[in-house]
């Protein structure tokens, strides 16, 4: 008794606070349910429209005009189409960065599965996790540049990873292939990437149902069986979440490329720069409208096997 | 119009009497350092300008006309008043904003100039692509002036953004080098016409700038001697298979195949007319030259930025790069022994300038800011970076000081190369490695100009770095 009186001035100044606040507003739009779902998502909608919509289309029509040392003109024409598709060298370019988001997004499943599995299974302790999912997460408050640049003392002839094993007599020579080399890039852009994969399968792993492990356990499955029938399709929408991830953000990389691939293998987002130092803002803007198209394109593919608001 | 303190410090200076530097010293102003950086300061009354320290505004007929000094730490005795340190001239309610390379638009500069023609600053530090974009797009209405590369600057020419500017404003271009004002000057390159062609609204005339130049130099082969153990001297080295796998090139569609032509064209290799300007057949043949080479495995590295060129010669990781000034002689601040190569071939020569907008509001500041520059003290900050003044006026200042090596003054080091028979202890360079100002530009290989076919350039590039 003494709690529910307690409780009664509480909702009395709950409902004080709401009535004044938003009590206009709220009369004006009551039996209104269309005009409130339009009133909400307007500002979303604006500034999707402003930062997003224009910029996207203006790209797509100064990708059909002429641009040189005095500017864009408004002079419509494919030729932009035509001299980056005819060119031999996009095609290898283009070829060259699917690649590396296949061998991106390959790399980042195996080496984030494990991790989150670890984050999920094996680190019992709360805070551990929460200290351990932190070190994934912390580098991450630093900028891009910052973290990729970070390999280079690593990787560099007089780097940590050449030093110690120089010392320990493994190699006698520094090991070149460590920097400026695809093999370098690669590993430099799965650890940059590796959180946008462990974030949404750990996030997948903690909403299977402790039963269901159980019951695995319960009638036989090891532990191989386990994660290949029962956690690998539990944790297919984390899987599907940071693939689209690594897939956007990797057809878009370039940095990584030139600081620590050597810049001898260009990626599209690369070609687009180059066309844009030499003011062809025309011709970047055909192959950004290139690379967006076949960006959405494996966007819609992917999706069309994964519903993303499962995840 | 002036501060009380200014007005009392430099009244007396121009009663109507020349004083002599002893006059000045018995009135306390003239303080040793002081003048030392603070000797030109009246440039910002230039045609239209204002008269920083001149009794009601007018000018002295009787004091002499401004004229480089070898004493740059007296005071100075041109009809611009000068400023001693800690003085200031009055707010004039202008402002410039400028934009352009970090090595020109810095805090250090703008406030020497404020604190000289009383004008307000911004500076704003963009790349070369970066700020010649945001002018074409619109964004020119937020400045008064461009620091650009020249080879960059028709792209603001030739759309009208920019306005020539009076020979006869720019007052210490009475001071200006024979590099951009005559066709016999050492380095001119009697085909493309440059840098005459871009100075000058009409080359002949030389009434009006397209582009002030502001600050100039001359690139070759940066090289890590102390790891080489022999001196560098042809473009070729970086090409050469001996260095396969210890060298970096610069990612730039125009200037690596412009060096690389030149080369070819000096050893035969290639029968090329204008390394700076090439026709398709000259460019496939450079690109084919240099996609063999990079299959090789030659380059270990493309850099991309300044920074990263430091730092890959500075680390070791790379022997031998295509080197922009001043690239080696930061590598050289970490101890590191690295060289500039005096190649065979020639140099690459460049010019940055100063570019008025053509709708500036700040018209007599933007003036004022382009006398600034081109003054000793200014063209004095810029050759401890490595660069050339474009006139004469920064020799006093430079003579006076040696920052750069105890033995030396700092003019006889950057523009005379040095003179001390002795090399420095542990260190194999007794000058500017490259030599005297005039060794250098005796020893063009070409200026950086924009071809007519940048396109073609950038298309056969790609093909380079994708192969």
């Amino acid at each position: 008794m003494g709690e529910f009186e307690a409780a009664r001035p509480v909702q009395a100044t709950v409902e004080s606070r709401r009535v004044p606040i938003s009590g206009s507003v709220v009369r004006a739009l009551r039996g209104r349910p269309v005009l409130t779902r339009v009133l909400l998502l307007l500002p979303g909608t604006l500034w999707m429209l402003i930062f997003v919509g224009i910029p996207l289309v203006s790209v797509v029509v100064f990708s059909f005009w002429t641009s040189g040392f005095a500017g864009l003109r408004p002079d419509y024409t494919l030729d932009n189409y035509r001299n980056t598709i005819g060119s031999a060298s996009f095609w290898r370019i283009t070829w060259w960065t699917i690649q590396v988001v296949v061998m991106l997004l390959a790399g980042v499943i195996m080496l984030a599965y494990p991790a989150a599995y670890g984050l999920w299974r094996v680190i019992q302790r709360p805070h551990w996790k929460t200290a351990l999912l932190l070190l994934f997460i912390v580098p991450f408050w630093t900028s891009y540049l910052t973290r990729t640049i970070t390999w280079l003392p690593m990787f560099g002839r007089q780097g940590v990873v050449n030093t110690v094993l120089q010392k320990l007599r493994i190699i006698d020579e520094p090991l070149e292939f460590l920097l400026y080399s695809s093999v370098s890039m690669m590993v430099a852009l799965w650890f940059l990437f590796i959180v946008f994969m462990v974030g949404p399968l750990y996030f997948s792993m903690q909403r299977i149902d402790e039963d269901i492990m159980s019951a695995a356990a319960v009638f036989g499955a090891g532990p191989w069986r386990t994660f290949f029938h029962v956690v690998l399709p539990l944790t297919r929408p984390g899987l599907m979440a940071g693939s689209l991830f690594v897939v956007v953000l990797g057809m878009a990389e370039f940095f990584t490329e030139r600081a620590i691939g050597g810049a001898q293998n260009p990626m599209l987002a690369g070609l687009i720069l180059r066309q844009v130092d030499i003011f062809q803002w025309a011709g970047a803007s055909a192959i950004a409208v290139v690379l967006i198209t076949m960006t959405l394109t494996i966007v819609t593919v992917m999706l069309r096997f994964f519903d993303i608001r499962r995840v | 119009m002036m501060s009380r303190n200014f007005r009392q410090g430099t009244q007396h200076l121009f009663s109507g009497r020349r004083l002599d530097r002893r006059a000045l010293l018995r009135t306390g102003l003239a303080t040793g350092a002081a003048l030392g950086v603070s000797g030109m300061a009246g440039l910002t009354i230039v045609g239209g300008g204002r008269a920083l320290a001149q009794e009601g505004g007018v000018l002295d007929p009787d004091a002499p006309e401004w004229e480089p000094s070898a004493t740059a730490r007296e005071q100075r005795r041109y009809r611009w008043e000068p400023l001693a340190e800690g003085e200031a001239a009055e707010p004039s309610g202008q402002e410039i904003r400028t934009i352009g390379l970090g090595v020109s638009v810095q805090e250090r500069f703008l406030s020497e100039f404020e604190r000289r023609s009383g004008h307000g600053t911004s500076g704003k530090v963009a790349t070369l692509t970066a700020m010649i974009t945001e002018w074409l797009a619109g964004g020119a209405d937020n400045y008064d002036l461009n620091e650009t590369n020249a080879n960059r600057n028709a792209a603001l020419w030739d759309t009208d953004l920019i306005q020539p500017i009076p020979v006869e404003r720019i007052v210490p271009w009475a001071y200006a080098r024979d590099t951009f004002t005559s066709e016999d000057a050492l380095g001119y390159d009697p085909v493309s016409g440059y840098p005459l062609t871009e100075v000058w609204v009409d080359p002949d005339n030389q009434t009006e700038f397209r582009l002030v130049p502001q600050f100039y130099n001359c690139d070759s082969i940066g090289y890590r001697y102390d790891l080489l153990n022999e001196d560098i001297t042809s473009w070729g080295a970086l090409l050469d298979p001996q260095y396969r796998g210890q060298v970096a090139i610069l990612n730039d569609s125009l200037l690596t195949p412009g060096w690389v032509a030149g080369y070819m064209k000096a050893q035969g290799l290639a029968d090329i007319e204008r390394s700076d300007n090439m026709t398709h057949d000259e460019i496939d043949e450079v690109i084919e030259f240099l996609i063999e080479r990079k299959r090789d495995g030659q380059f270990r590295a493309i850099w991309e930025d300044y920074g990263q060129a430091v730092n890959l010669l500075a680390s070791g990781e790379i022997l031998l790069a295509d080197a922009w000034n001043p690239v080696v002689e930061d590598v050289k601040k970490q101890d590191v022994v690295c060289k500039y190569a005096f190649p065979d071939e020639g140099f690459t020569a460049w010019y940055h300038g100063l570019a008025i907008r053509t709708d500036t509001p700040n018209l007599d500041a933007a003036i004022d800011y382009v006398n600034f520059c081109l003054e000793g003290w200014w063209g004095a900050q810029v050759a401890l970076q490595g660069y050339y003044s474009p006139t004469t006026t920064a020799e006093a200042y430079l003579r006076e000081t040696n920052e750069t090596d105890p033995e030396f003054t700092d003019y006889e080091w950057w523009y005379e190369g040095g003179s001390s028979p002795e090399p420095k202890e542990g260190w194999p360079l007794t000058g500017r490695d490259t030599g005297a100002y005039d060794t250098r530009w005796g020893n063009i290989m070409h200026w950086m100009t924009w071809p007519d076919d940048p396109d073609y350039y950038a298309q056969r590039w790609n093909d380079f770095l994708s192969a």
